[in-house]
């Protein structure tokens, strides 16, 4: 397994991609900045919205390093070379998984900090619910990450597994009020509970401990269940 | 003998086709394995199936006495189909990243790309790389880890008489210095005789023979072909005196798979009734013996 891991990171700092879209994303608080300046002549976006703002945005970024990333063995026809010795499909999910999160982890935290201190240096403050708040982030994007890579790991090639991750998540997101709709409940809002809305809706509104880690045990319960379903889909699929 | 792959029953099923029917494989240490069928007769799914890149349907696969290939996968070099490369890296950063997960010593890269022949492709691409290098590379790629058997699955696809003298003359030096156990499969049967150890033939999912190189040259030496008038008064005289499963009909022909005494045989077949056209002792080539085998 750790050798498996190392081959991934290996492939991961082998993607031009990684460090294009790494670049752009760093650029996106700067861009922010320079902009309001510009424009409004002022900087007073404060830390919460801006961070939102660098997460949507640069969202798209990181489905394609991901996708590129997660899809690179089975395009390649390397899968066979790992599996024919003697390696599982489940060390392979999880080392793909665990250096897909490392991959993130790298193109969030530099813009994240940069925008930190940005908003900081603008004497905006630090409040504690930052913490909350990015915390919550890290685990949604823990989650959302690994639905990419199952994905990725189904389709195995990078055109549907692009289309899927891309448009799969928000074809979901929008049809669960339909969803909602045809249950009748208002006790529980379905739409609060899909993978790209448990940290935005738990956190923003009440950025506390109970709600942290509530988005922790559903981030969890997402990453366990897209696991499991991936390997049971990809059980009997064969290697090419 | 120490067994380095045997299958037991193996099935592999897709769908209502069977493409592997009860496939009871045995290679033993040493062994340069010939595996031998037409396109399609189930020689790939086979390997695939070994390597654990498609489940079996039923039966068995043990590898170094009784482990499965996840027990000792890091021993098992293969090459199976369009060799796995990683397109945008180079010959030898493709050996590098592999040699990470055989656990595999980097200082031998180099000496192995001289072994395959690709010293000099320096920075070049494996996306830019011709049929005959990717093969090259996917070779080195499986010699990796100084595994203890190779499964190659037609080897030597796509290379010049050159390249393949350099493949034949490597599996020979492999087998012979480092004890190297083959499974090869080829459709160049010249060039599979010319390392073979042992064949295995495979039609339609059936391995209905498995034979060593040199019983198999002695086949090929002689057979006797009769032509008669009542085929199978011929067959009920002949079956008396020769063992009937290297007895085939054809028509009004008969052929026996062995050198016999051709005089003898008419007497006995004249004496019985039977009107002998011609007789006579006839040599077939390898080619033309394993053909006739595996129908094609």
């Amino acid at each position: 397994m750790k050798r498996l891991v190392k081959l991934q990171l290996r492939n991961l700092f082998s993607l031009k991609s990684f460090y294009i879209c790494s670049a752009l994303m760093l650029l996106s608080p700067i861009i922010n900045l320079v902009a309001s300046l510009l424009i409004k002549k002022e900087f007073t976006a404060t830390f919460i919205p801006e961070v939102s703002s660098l997460l949507s945005s640069t969202e798209i970024l990181i489905t394609v390093v991901i996708v590129l990333f997660a899809c690179l063995d089975s395009n390649d026809g390397t899968l066979k070379n790992i599996i024919s010795r003697g390696y599982t499909k489940k060390q392979y999910l999880l080392s793909k998984y665990i250096v897909a999160l490392v991959a993130t982890l790298i193109m969030y935290l530099v813009p994240i900090i940069l925008t930190f201190v940005i908003t900081i240096g603008n004497g905006m403050g630090f409040e504690s619910k930052y913490i909350y708040y990015i915390l919550a982030y890290l685990m949604q994007i823990g989650a959302t990450i690994c639905l990419y890579v199952v994905l990725s790991y189904i389709f195995e090639k990078i055109g549907p597994s692009m289309v899927a991750c891309l448009i799969g998540p928000n074809i979901i997101g929008t049809a669960l009020p339909l969803l909602q709709l045809l249950v009748k409940t208002k006790k529980i809002n379905i739409a609060n509970y899909w993978i790209t809305n448990i940290a935005g809706n738990a956190i923003v509104k009440s950025p506390d401990i109970v709600n942290l880690l509530v988005v922790a045990g559903l981030s969890v319960v997402y990453i366990i269940g897209l696991l499991s379903l991936g390997l049971y889909l990809g059980k009997k699929k064969e290697v090419k | 003998m120490d067994t380095i792959l045997k299958t037991n029953a193996l099935v592999k099923k897709y769908g209502d086709a069977t493409i592997l029917k009860n496939i009871n494989m045995t290679i033993n240490r040493g062994d340069i394995y010939g595996f031998v069928g037409k396109n399609g007769a189930g020689k790939t799914t086979f390997m695939r199936t070994v390597l654990s890149l498609t489940n079996p349907t039923s039966g068995e696969i043990k590898l170094f006495g009784d482990k499965t290939i996840e027990e000792v996968g890091l021993r098992v070099g293969s090459l199976i189909e369009a060799p796995g490369l990683y397109k945008n890296a180079t010959a030898y950063e493709n050996l590098k990243r592999f040699s990470i997960i055989y656990g595999a010593d980097e200082d031998k890269i180099p000496e192995i790309l001289e072994l395959v022949g690709l010293a000099n492709t320096g920075n070049k691409k494996a996306k830019d790389f011709s049929l005959g290098m990717r093969q090259r590379l996917g070779i080195a790629i499986a010699l990796l880890g100084d595994p203890e058997i190779l499964l190659l699955d037609e080897p030597i696809n796509g290379l010049d008489p050159a390249g393949i003298k350099d493949i034949r003359d490597l599996i020979l030096k492999l087998n012979k210095e480092k004890s190297i156990t083959f499974l090869i499969s080829s459709h160049l049967l010249d060039e599979l005789a010319k390392v073979v150890t042992k064949y295995g033939f495979i039609n339609n999912g059936t391995l209905f023979e498995e034979i060593e190189a040199k019983k198999l040259l002695e086949k090929c030496k002689q057979q006797v072909i009769i032509e008669v008038d009542d085929t199978k008064k011929a067959l009920s005289i002949l079956e008396t005196m020769i063992d009937k499963k290297i007895i085939k009909t054809k028509d009004n022909t008969i052929i026996i798979d062995s050198k016999e005494d051709t005089a003898f045989i008419n007497t006995k077949l004249v004496n019985g009734g039977v009107s002998v056209s011609s007789i006579y002792n006839n040599s077939i080539s390898l080619e033309d013996y394993v053909m006739e085998r595996i129908g094609a």
